[in-house]
């Protein structure tokens, strides 16, 4: 009788082990991911990097934060193991992981985080991360492998600034010395699971597996490849044809087609990320706030949603997401289409037959797309607008850097952390080229970062999507969704609802 | 004597093409100049910073007499310096560099479908004239030299490329005696060649025809093979010269259609970066692809017309001796 | 004379010139040919249905209709709606208009331009034979694009800026043909009796010259149009035409591409159409160059 059990027993036992066996797919060593870009990379360098749809996904292979998100997007350790608040969060004190080497063989310890911080602090180095992190007060080396960071206020969104590689990617100092920004910007050295093999301008950005990553057995793949595809249709039909494995955030109205192919998996999320409208507040008659606010009244910014990303797509109501647990709960005035009003608020502002230049960049088809929807749309209020495209490189100097545009249509990101979506709000920031001008706004934005309280902070962040709806120069268009269309072959790969991608996790199948 | 003659005369071509080149880097030069606004400026945008406007006045040399500022430029230009991309700030003259092999690979390629699909068609619809076959060739180039280039990209891509898995759509994989890199090739080239057979099978016929005079064709046609034959390898040799000598035109529109078909399948040659540079207003990158583009074609227009000087005895001696 | 065939060296344009009568009987003999009578049709009904766009057009072409795109032909609109819901006839009628406009315009100042510089050229020879010479040289193998580059950063983007890169690539070879044509008149010994009897240079050319060039000039310049809405097509699509929205051939075939499978009307309108207005001239010049039996080679 007992036989017969022990029998059985062993007999599911030895079951489990083979079907657990089963299940347990070995990643596999080895390998080239393709992965297809649609503009160039400016420039690698976390100091400067703005996470884009090019940049972001390449960025995050070659550099560590202190802190990443896992596949359910919490927060864990990269570079720090473990940390340790004080002072009522005026201070955090890191653990640093041991024994991790930059790709020129150099060692990371306390000293280059407190390098990078300092580099981005440093307003000779013209970072645009440099005023959201000015709650930094300083950063103290304890000993190599711990550093403290003394804030000048509590500061519940820190982690999630410093997930960030855009901005808190740590670099090599030696190499940063070494080759001084502009050098940097182009061989980039960092802790990642890959390092910079080749980079033809034009071409493609090859990243080659960082044999001595400090996670064990990571990297799995050999290499990694980002070809540059401007053209959309190129874009998807490489894809399909096999040239790419991997392309994130391909216009929404071609999903059917790669939906329909055998060998290709696509994933949708409901992103943070939005499409934004930009007024330069700098320039008549854009100064005129009744003019800002007249024109964001004559989109209509459901049937914009529609148009350009398909049936289920939705404007915004205000500029924190929908997802967002601080978006502001009704619509507010400006976000709401109303032709007849803003008719008549231009007519009182003397501009009636206004004409303007709208600006959008190549990063992203569909930025084209919309200025194209909202060219017709401000037509019927008799408002002239010339629609002008410009290469993404050329739209970073000029509009970006320079200032130099009327109106333009914007990509941009946002995240759980709520001061994601305005933390460019702020005095002499250099990433504000709108030139949006608030007092309270300048105050509150800082401020709300470090409020603690729950309910508080959710009053804050009102006001302040309040107080940037009257305002109307960056003005939320309306929510994009994220999609990543891939090989079957990938495995591991997580598609976070952000412009990055973590591949060292990432391995391929046969 | 002739010899004598004939070094003379290819000297004197390749002095022309020499002085053209020329003639065009001045004309480059000066357009530059005359863009509406200073040039730093449209670089800059207006809200730049000192330095920065103040380094590229002095690298150009913007504050000095004109003439002064083009012989900086020009002998800058003959070192082969180009000065450095706006955008990227990479050199021009590397970049061009890198991406010539491919753009000149792909007008090769482009001129070995077109050359022998285009005489050869040409002859035999020349051998066939009047029948179905010249009718049926006459209507198939009308065809191809209607059709542009990127439709006929774009419908190789569709058809071969996405509908039957044969061969890649894009893509472009460096230099190789491999099917990995052919392949990528074959496409474009095909794209490329094609319209230019059409053009070249018409002008074969045309020319082939042009030489005998039709009715004596026809009269030929009655007097049996084995004359005609004769008659056809005669002529055809005649036949060549205005071909050949045009043949060195078409390389200019082989280089405008190498811009589209790099744009359509994606290869990262010289006429992909002078089409991003003109997107983007990045100047010196434009002035370099034209340079580049206007010795391209100067250069096969050369050969071409040494071609033709030593094919054609009559041109060879300044008056037009016996001909053969 | 069979055989007669002078060669023009430059460039390898091959004249056979033989004396022609009237214009009237040109025409008629013009109009013999079945070419000729097809692609005369074939180029109305275009010309019509192109120029009147703004008449035909079903809906306007640029009014988006979000719920509409890629729509099937038939379901809403004729042939269909491309990626914004955008009526694809209407916009392949008025990119028809903007391609034929720039087609026959930059034909015209070619011609225009081009004929009696090179006819005097051709007859006056000398310094402004030599001077002329050199320019059509240096201008002849340039491509279209290179130019189209040039004149969009010095006139900026637009009409004009198209139709310019387009003549100054055509010019030169109506001046070549107007030369060669020229040359050979000029030793007619009825032109020595012409100034002999006291006629000044520009008479002679208007009454003796240039109408030996009418024929060729014809024949070139139908082939010339269609070179040229084939240019702009290119141009256009490589985003060196007008910008957007305004409609263009070949934008809309580059906008279009990607959705090929999902909406092949969007890129087969435009890709047609271009094919078609292309032949059509093409056709009309094949036919009047059988007619009149001359054997002009300029590409």
């Amino acid at each position: 009788m007992i036989e017969r059990w022990l029998g059985r027993l062993v007999l599911v036992f030895l079951l489990g082990i083979a079907t657990s066996a089963a299940f347990a797919q070995q990643a596999r060593d080895g390998g080239v991911l393709r992965v297809g870009i649609q503009s160039e990379p400016r420039s690698l360098d976390p100091l400067l990097v703005i996470t884009d749809g090019a940049t972001g996904h390449v960025v995050s292979n070659i550099f560590n934060t202190l802190v990443r998100y896992d596949a359910k997007m919490q927060i864990v350790p990269d570079l720090a193991t473990s940390w340790r608040t004080e002072d009522d969060g005026r201070a955090v004190e890191f653990s640093l992981r041991q024994g991790v080497k930059f790709h020129d063989g150099t060692d990371f310890d306390a000293a280059a985080v407190k390098f990078a911080f300092d580099r981005i602090l440093d307003p000779a180095n013209s970072s645009p991360y440099r005023t959201f992190f000015k709650p930094i007060e300083q950063v103290v080396v304890i000993n190599p492998s711990t550093v403290r960071v003394v804030l000048s206020q509590p500061w519940p969104g820190f982690f999630y600034q410093l997930l960030y590689v855009g901005g808190m990617g740590i670099p090599s100092p030696t190499a940063v010395k070494a080759l001084g920004n502009a050098g940097f910007a182009r061989k980039p050295v960092g802790t990642g699971p890959f390092k910079l093999a080749d980079w033809a301008s034009g071409d493609r950005i090859v990243l080659t597996k960082n044999t001595s990553y400090y996670r064990p057995k990571m990297p799995y793949l050999d290499r990694l490849e980002f070809k540059v595809i401007p053209d959309s249709t190129a874009l998807t039909t490489s894809l399909r044809t096999g040239q790419l494995d991997l392309v994130r955030d391909i216009p929404t109205q071609l999903l059917p087609l790669v939906e329909k192919e055998p060998g290709l998996v696509s994933s949708i999320k409901n992103a943070y990320s939005f499409d934004w409208f930009a007024l330069n507040a700098a320039k008549p008659p854009f100064n005129d706030v009744r003019v800002r606010q007249a024109i964001n009244m004559a989109i209509d910014r459901d049937a914009l949603a529609v148009a350009v990303y398909g049936k289920g797509a939705r404007g915004s109501t205000a500029q924190i997401a929908a997802a967002n647990d601080f978006h502001h709960p009704t619509k507010l005035p400006t976000f709401t289409y109303d032709p007849e009003k803003a008719k008549k608020m231009l007519a009182e502002a003397g501009q009636s037959n206004l004409k303007f230049t709208l600006v959008s960049s190549t990063v992203k088809p569909q930025l084209g797309q919309e200025a194209t929807v909202i060219q017709a749309q401000l037509a019927k209020i008799g408002v002239t607008v010339t629609h002008q495209v410009m290469e993404h490189q050329s739209w970073l100097s000029t509009v970006l850097r320079n200032k130099n545009f009327e109106a333009s249509t914007v990509a941009g990101t946002g995240g759980p952390e709520p001061n994601s979506y305005v933390m460019f709000w702020t005095k002499d920031n250099p990433v504000n080229f709108v030139s949006l001008n608030n007092d309270e706004l300048f105050q509150l934005v800082p401020k709300a970062q470090g409020i603690v309280n729950d309910a508080e902070r959710k009053k804050a962040y009102h006001r302040i999507q309040e107080l940037g709806a009257q305002e109307a120069s960056w003005m939320a268009l309306m929510e994009v969704p994220s999609n990543a269309v891939m090989s079957s072959k990938i495995k591991s790969y997580v598609h976070l609802p952000y412009n990055v991608s973590y591949f060292d996790e990432v391995w391929l199948s046969q | 004597m002739a010899h004598h003659g004939l070094l003379i005369s290819s000297g004197l071509r390749v002095a022309t093409a020499g002085g053209t080149l020329l003639a065009v880097a001045a004309i480059v030069f000066i357009l530059m100049r005359f863009v509406p606004g200073d040039p730093v400026l449209n670089w800059l945008g207006t809200s730049y910073e000192k330095a920065d406007y103040d380094r590229l006045r002095a690298l150009y040399g913007l504050d000095l007499p004109l003439l002064q500022q083009f012989m900086i430029w020009f002998v800058n230009l003959l070192q082969g310096e180009l000065g450095y991309s706006v955008l990227t700030q990479l050199s021009v003259s590397e970049e061009l560099w890198r991406r010539l092999p491919a753009t000149l690979e792909l007008i090769l390629l482009a001129l070995a479908v077109a050359l022998p699909l285009g005489i050869g068609s040409g002859i035999w619809a020349a051998w066939r004239y009047g029948k179905m076959a010249d009718h049926a060739v006459l209507t198939a180039t009308l065809l191809g030299i209607s059709l542009p280039e990127f439709f006929v990209g774009a419908i190789l891509m569709l058809g071969l490329a996405l509908q039957w898995r044969i061969f890649p759509a894009t893509g472009f994989e460096p230099f190789a005696w491999s099917t990995e890199h052919f392949s990528h090739m074959v496409l474009p080239a095909l794209a490329l060649g094609l319209p230019r057979a059409a053009v070249i099978c018409r002008l074969m016929r045309g020319s082939l025809l042009e030489v005998f005079g039709r009715p004596y064709v026809r009269a030929s046609l009655a007097k049996g093979l084995s004359r005609k034959m004769t008659l056809f390898s005669h002529g055809i040799r005649n036949a060549l010269i205005p071909v050949v000598t045009v043949i060195g035109l078409q390389v200019g529109y082989l280089v405008a259609g190498a811009v589209v078909v790099e744009k359509l399948f994606v290869i990262p040659g010289v006429g992909a970066y002078g089409l991003n540079a003109v997107t983007a207003r990045d100047y010196p990158s434009v002035q370099g692809f034209i340079l580049v583009v206007a010795a391209i074609f100067l250069i096969a227009n050369l050969i071409v017309d040494l071609l033709y000087l030593w094919l054609d005895p009559r041109i060879r001696t300044s008056a037009g001796g016996a001909s053969r | 004379m069979a055989g007669s065939a002078n060669p023009d060296l430059c460039g390898g344009g091959i004249a056979v010139s033989t004396p022609r009568t009237g214009r009237a009987s040109t025409a008629q003999r013009a109009w013999q040919s079945t070419k000729v009578r097809y692609s005369c049709l074939l180029i109305l009904v275009l010309l019509l249905l192109t120029l009147g766009a703004g008449w035909l057009s079903p809906y306007p072409y640029d009014e988006i209709d979000a719920a509409a795109t890629f729509g099937a032909p038939g379901q809403r609109y004729l042939i269909g709606a491309d990626a914004l819901g955008r009526d694809v006839l209407s916009r392949t009628l008025h990119g028809g208009r903007m391609s034929l406009v720039v087609g026959l315009l930059a034909t015209l100042v070619a011609v225009l331009v081009g004929v009696p510089l090179g006819a005097l050229a051709g007859y006056v020879g000398g310094r402004i034979d030599w001077l002329i010479s050199r320019v059509v040289d240096l201008l002849l193998p340039f491509p279209v694009i290179l130019l189209a580059i040039i004149t969009k950063m010095l006139l900026g983007d637009g009409l004009v800026s198209v139709v310019v890169a387009l003549s100054l690539v055509l010019t030169p070879f109506f001046a070549r043909m107007a030369r060669a044509k020229s040359l050979s008149v000029a030793q007619l010994p009825f032109i020595e009796a012409a100034q002999g009897s006291g006629l000044g240079t520009g008479r002679i050319m208007w009454l003796h010259v240039l109408p030996h060039c009418f024929q060729p000039v014809l024949i070139m310049a139908t082939l010339s149009v269609a070179f040229a809405i084939l240019a702009e097509a290119s141009l256009s699509f490589l985003g060196l035409g007008l910008p957007p929205p305004a409609p263009s051939w070949g934008g809309d075939l580059q906008a279009s591409m990607s959705a090929f499978q999902l909406a092949p009307w969007t890129v087969l309108a435009p890709g047609c159409a271009i094919t078609l207005a292309v032949l059509a001239f093409n056709f009309l010049g094949d036919g009047l160059r059988d007619v009149f039996d001359v054997g002009e080679r300029f590409l």
